[in-house]
């Protein structure tokens, strides 16, 4: 049974949270947005680079700034959002349980979306433990939300988009990054990127993977070793470079535990970090509950908040909020943002896959 | 005093109320009488160094020695407790009563002479100028290998893991069940991946062949109280409601 008077309860606050509260509320929706850290926005206040895409996605404006747009516009339109508040279970009929300040509060609404975005891969090898191996979000929250830099001489791994960007950063605010490692043959993220430390003369070991952090107590070196084909390092050819910090930037993997909680049905797939809920064309995941953003498979902020705004509009519909002049278009509008989002070299693959997810578990429900 | 056959050499110095030597001894060899408070004697006639009363005294206070084992040296063995056993042939370190080392010495053999007992004696041939000093040897501490960690939270290593899977692990579940990788505070968020490639570089199962390690409730670490609290509360179902509930 389910009396509630609130619409939609949005677990996140990152884009895809904010993008689906905010049109949901457009539409007259009650919402109430949840997020377990102090500030929201997700990573978005962390992103001081410019973002890509075209003017509907508010390209060329720099994340934090997108971040103060959603906040602005989810107050306009009525959107409560409660901060330093942890969703730690969801049970039936959409009751969803919070935690804050150490009390815990049970919350019913009538649609959840389920924007818990990602958590960041580990790697490990011989001294990984040590103080000084931190991960790349990591390094990125303190030198640009806490201004301060994690060390001075800085070997990343990984050369996905965040490792070159967050290896960008670093410099920025002042610490020297000693060379990037990437274990597969060719940089993983943006050439664009990868060129803004090539340009600061920053090695980039393609090929190579890290083997062991050195260092009594904390990291003074590292020694990176090349891989063989099996991705095995050939410790014959290892050799040492001095740092004293070392930055994972080995990939993402969707943060699905409470997705799979509430019943949602994990489905895999390797190009978007793993298993993930699935759910159909309007990010339904089940009758009441949509998935948004990278929980959904990982992808960048701005297809998250496009996402996030399909997830706002279907559970609009699903309420009958939405008007049939409007659910003519919206729809349309937001498919072609996302799919040119994901056009081209690197965002076609995540179409394709995220098309083959959604087939997928479209068998697997038909199976049962 | 020389001894030209392995004989039993009982250094038991204070009157402890004990007797397994002589009640174990199949020769009749050591005495220690109807005062089990008495200092065992051996007699060395009888005795056939088969190292039993070594295994079996609680205070490990019996060696055997056999003087001109060879040219130069002597037989001397103990009985040694630690892991890891040094094996026949390897050369170790004998101590004195003090734990100082006096020199080096080849192990001869190793037995056990109890059946039901895990008691090792190292017989080992050492210089006949230190022999008479020897009572041990410096313990042996595998150059432990340092693992490396997968589960930061449960500080299970890589070794474990592979083990595991070695035992016939297939699943994150089954991994988790026996290791308890994953069980931590940050709930396999960290290791489940490196697990799940562990398990498909040992046993060849494709990655997406492999289900998620199970999610439960709560989906972060709270306390007991924190999650008992909302039992004090009515379900919210308003706004309002709940600006209200967050006030009072």
């Amino acid at each position: 049974m389910n009396n509630s008077k609130i619409d939609l309860l949005v677990v996140g606050a990152g884009p895809a949270g904010l993008g689906a509260a905010i049109e949901a509320a457009k539409r007259g929706a009650k919402v109430l947005v949840v997020d377990e850290n102090a500030r929201p926005g997700g990573q978005l206040f962390k992103q001081i680079h410019k973002f890509f895409g075209s003017k509907e996605h508010m390209a060329g404006t720099r994340g934090f700034t997108i971040g103060e747009k959603l906040l602005q516009e989810a107050k306009e339109h009525g959107v409560m959002v409660m901060l330093n508040t942890l969703a730690w279970g969801i049970f039936k009929d959409n009751v969803v349980v919070v935690k804050k300040d150490d009390q815990s509060y049970s919350i019913q609404a009538r649609k959840v979306v389920i924007a818990t975005g990602a958590t960041e891969n580990g790697l490990s090898f011989k001294g990984c433990t040590k103080p000084g191996v931190i991960t790349g979000g990591a390094a990125q929250t303190m030198v640009n939300i806490q201004r301060v830099t994690p060390g001075e001489r800085i070997l990343m791994v990984g050369t996905g988009n965040v490792g070159l960007i967050v290896s960008y950063q670093l410099m920025q605010a002042g610490a020297d990054v000693v060379g990037i490692v990437e274990a597969a043959p060719t940089v993983g993220g943006y050439d664009v990127h990868a060129n803004k430390v090539r340009k600061a003369g920053v090695p980039i070991y393609l090929g190579h993977t890290v083997v062991e952090a050195l260092g009594a107590n904390e990291v003074s070196g590292a020694v990176i070793a090349p891989v063989d084909c099996n991705f095995q390092p050939k410790k014959e050819e290892a050799f040492q470079v001095e740092c004293d910090t070392i930055c994972l930037a080995v990939g993402l993997s969707p943060r699905i535990d409470l997705a799979l909680n509430a019943g949602c049905e994990p489905i895999f797939s390797p190009v978007l970090g793993g298993h993930m809920p699935w759910h159909d064309q309007r990010m339904r995941s089940l009758t009441d509950v949509y998935v948004a953003g990278d929980v959904a498979g990982i992808e960048e902020a701005s297809t998250a908040l496009e996402e996030g705004k399909l997830a706002g509009v279907a559970a609009a519909d699903d309420l009958g909020l939405l008007g049939s002049e409007e659910r003519d278009t919206i729809y349309q509008e937001i498919e072609s943002r996302l799919n040119k989002l994901r056009s081209g070299l690197y965002g076609d693959k995540r179409r394709v896959a995220k098309l083959e997810l959604m087939e997928k578990g479209c068998e697997n429900h038909e199976q049962r | 005093m020389s001894k030209d056959k392995l004989v039993a050499d009982i250094y038991c110095i204070e009157p402890i109320p004990c007797n397994p030597c002589e009640t174990s001894c199949p020769f009749g060899a050591i005495q220690v009488g109807d005062d089990i408070t008495n200092l065992p004697v051996v007699d060395e006639d009888l005795c056939r160094g088969c190292g039993i009363c070594l295994a079996i005294c609680p205070g490990l206070a019996i060696r055997l020695i056999q003087d001109g084992y060879k040219d130069g040296t002597s037989l001397v063995a103990f009985p040694y407790e630690y892991e890891p056993i040094p094996e026949k042939g390897q050369t170790v370190r004998v101590v004195d009563m003090q734990g100082n080392e006096l020199s080096d010495a080849t192990v001869i053999k190793i037995q056990k002479p109890l059946k039901d007992d895990p008691t090792r004696v190292v017989y080992v041939e050492v210089d006949s100028a230190v022999a008479a000093e020897v009572r041990s040897m410096k313990r042996i501490k595998e150059a432990a290998e340092e693992d490396i960690v997968i589960c930061r939270c449960e500080e299970i290593g890589m070794k474990e893991i592979l083990t595991a899977i070695e035992k016939g692990d297939r699943s994150l579940n089954a991994i988790k069940r026996r290791t308890r990788a994953g069980m931590g505070l940050c709930q396999g968020k960290t290791c489940s991946k490196m697990i799940s490639r562990m398990i498909c570089e040992q046993t060849g199962i494709a990655a997406q062949d492999l289900e998620p390690a199970s999610k439960r409730q709560p989906v972060n670490p709270i306390t007991l109280g924190t999650m008992a609290s909302t039992a004090d509360r009515p379900l919210i179902l308003d706004l309002d409601d709940l600006k209200r509930e967050l006030e009072s």
